[in-house]
């Protein structure tokens, strides 16, 4: 095990050890979890030099204060919050290098709902059935199954490479979702949909004109993120990252898996609207 | 063969999504669910398949679109589903033991009175029956017991509550289950268990897979 590491002197919100999910294990009730963001985590791991699956930090709305013990290369994918490192500016969608004892503050972003924090190395947490990722249901993974406190200490592995030179450019982000049809898609279709309040890593509730149905609950069947449940009110529920593994409810579509980040993405009270794909 | 498709029927496909086919039957009973978890380990052993679920007359594959296709995964599943062999003698039972009433079964009183039953009888009921695995759900561990004694089928709780202990032995409608961890839950409560229903390092880590018959046993 690397002696390199860092503190978590200030949590935010919700900050928890990400990777791409726990997979396989859905037929035990056990869900993916991994980073909301895919999108923006494989960036910030790729400007790094990490591989592809190494554990990150996933923050949602910044607020955060982590101190480096050692020095590491470090990369801020997703919300910009703007960061700073030791009092000076960092841009997110790059690499920096920083010192023992450098302090990175990030604060409430602007826009978007989540930032990935990568450190070469990686965050160096033990492999839970397969995966480092916190899964705050079942209270295991990650860093002690919860999410980060103040005075946590995490340790970060050894690079395996050297970080990116280059910026890359944000990501797009566009909340048209592109949706395969499942039998209550007509429900969807050419509404505007607001992100509702108890939206969460389990599922994003999107409020708005809907239009009721009368279809009663199903037999449990599996469902995966991207999925739409339709519950009576006609209110999608859009299942993310956490979501649980059967549900009962009628569904409306399957978002795109590329789409998700997009979602993730979202505020409360954004505007969503789904498109029909067909591929 | 057309004496085993006359017994379990014809089952139906259909997509979800770009990457998921569902087989749905029009059964859920303990020879579909056999069946149907029979399919499922076979599935999860293939490494196109991403994930292999059963629900309640139902199995979903997601796969992987790179390697296989809904048709070929249709087929398949079509042949596997007529052609899986059952051997009942493998069909594991589980016992777990359960302390009844007071403390842990918070809610054997209440059950006891809206079922017009003693609470002796409500345990006796429930550990007397059966149970089969239908299929595992909604929580790491959670399985949906069916075999409960229709003498004790109630609706969930009006109000369910924010925090239900691990262990705890709960009942609603006609399925019994044991809560793995403190989570909330609308269900009622008539008793615990030490056992651990998931251990991520046990292998596998859910105690109870689609198929299992539990027993529960008072202690």
């Amino acid at each position: 095990m690397s002696d390199r590491t860092i503190v978590v002197e200030r949590p935010g919100l919700q900050s928890l050890v990400v990777d791409r999910g726990r997979f396989g294990l859905r037929h035990q009730g056990v869900g993916w979890c991994g980073a909301m963001d895919q999108r923006s985590y494989a960036i910030a791991n790729a400007l790094v030099g990490n591989p592809h699956g190494a554990a990150a930090i996933e923050i949602v709305l910044g607020d955060i204060v982590v101190l480096f013990e050692s020095a590491a290369h470090f990369a801020l994918g997703g919300a910009d919050c703007a960061a700073e490192l030791d009092g000076q500016p960092v841009a997110t969608w790059a690499a920096h290098a920083a010192r023992a004892t450098s302090r990175l503050v990030l604060r409430r972003p602007s826009a978007w709902m989540r930032t990935v924090l990568a450190i070469g190395g990686g965050i160096d947490v033990p492999l839970v059935l397969g995966s480092r990722t916190t899964d705050v249901i079942a209270s295991m993974g990650g860093f002690a199954g919860r999410a980060l406190r103040a005075g946590d200490r995490l340790v970060v592995g050894t690079a395996s490479a050297e970080p990116q030179r280059a910026a890359i450019e944000p990501p797009h982000v566009d909340l048209v979702l592109r949706t395969m049809a499942q039998p209550l898609a007509a429900h969807l279709w050419g509404r505007a949909w607001t992100v509702g309040h108890e939206s969460n890593r389990m599922g994003y509730r999107l409020k708005g004109n809907a239009e009721p149905h009368d279809i009663g609950a199903m037999r449990s069947h599996a469902v995966f993120p991207g999925f739409v449940q339709l519950p009576p009110s006609g209110e999608p529920i859009v299942l993310m990252s956490d979501a649980q593994t059967t549900g009962g409810y009628p569904l409306a579509g399957v978002v795109l898996e590329e789409d998700m980040w997009m979602l993730a993405q979202a505020q409360i009270g954004a505007q969503v609207s789904f498109v029909e794909y067909t591929p | 063969m057309a004496f085993l498709m006359q017994i379990f029927g014809t089952p139906n496909f259909r997509r979800a999504g770009e990457s998921a086919i569902v087989l749905d039957c029009e059964e859920y009973d303990q020879a579909t669910q056999q069946r149907l978890g029979t399919l499922a380990r076979a599935a999860q052993a293939r490494p196109e398949v991403r994930e292999a679920v059963v629900g309640a007359g139902n199995l979903t594959l997601l796969f992987d679109r790179n390697v296989t296709t809904y048709d070929a995964l249709r087929d398949e599943l079509e042949r596997a589903w007529v052609n899986a062999r059952i051997d009942d003698t493998a069909v594991r039972t589980i016992e777990i033991p359960v302390l009844y009433g007071g403390d842990e079964g918070f809610d054997l009183r209440t059950v006891a009175q809206t079922c017009g039953l003693d609470e002796g009888a409500v345990v006796a009921l429930h550990s007397d029956a059966e149970y089969l695995v239908g299929f595992v759900g909604f929580l790491p561990g959670f399985a949906y017991l069916d075999g409960l004694d229709s003498r004790l089928h109630l609706p969930r709780r009006t109000q369910p509550r924010t925090r239900v202990p691990a262990g705890s032995v709960a009942i609603a409608r006609s399925q019994s289950a044991v809560y793995p961890f403190d989570s909330p839950g609308g269900w009622h409560v008539i008793g615990r268990t030490a056992q651990r229903m998931f251990d991520p390092d046990r292998e596998p880590a859910a105690l109870l897979q689609p198929g299992d018959r539990v027993r529960f046993v008072a202690v």
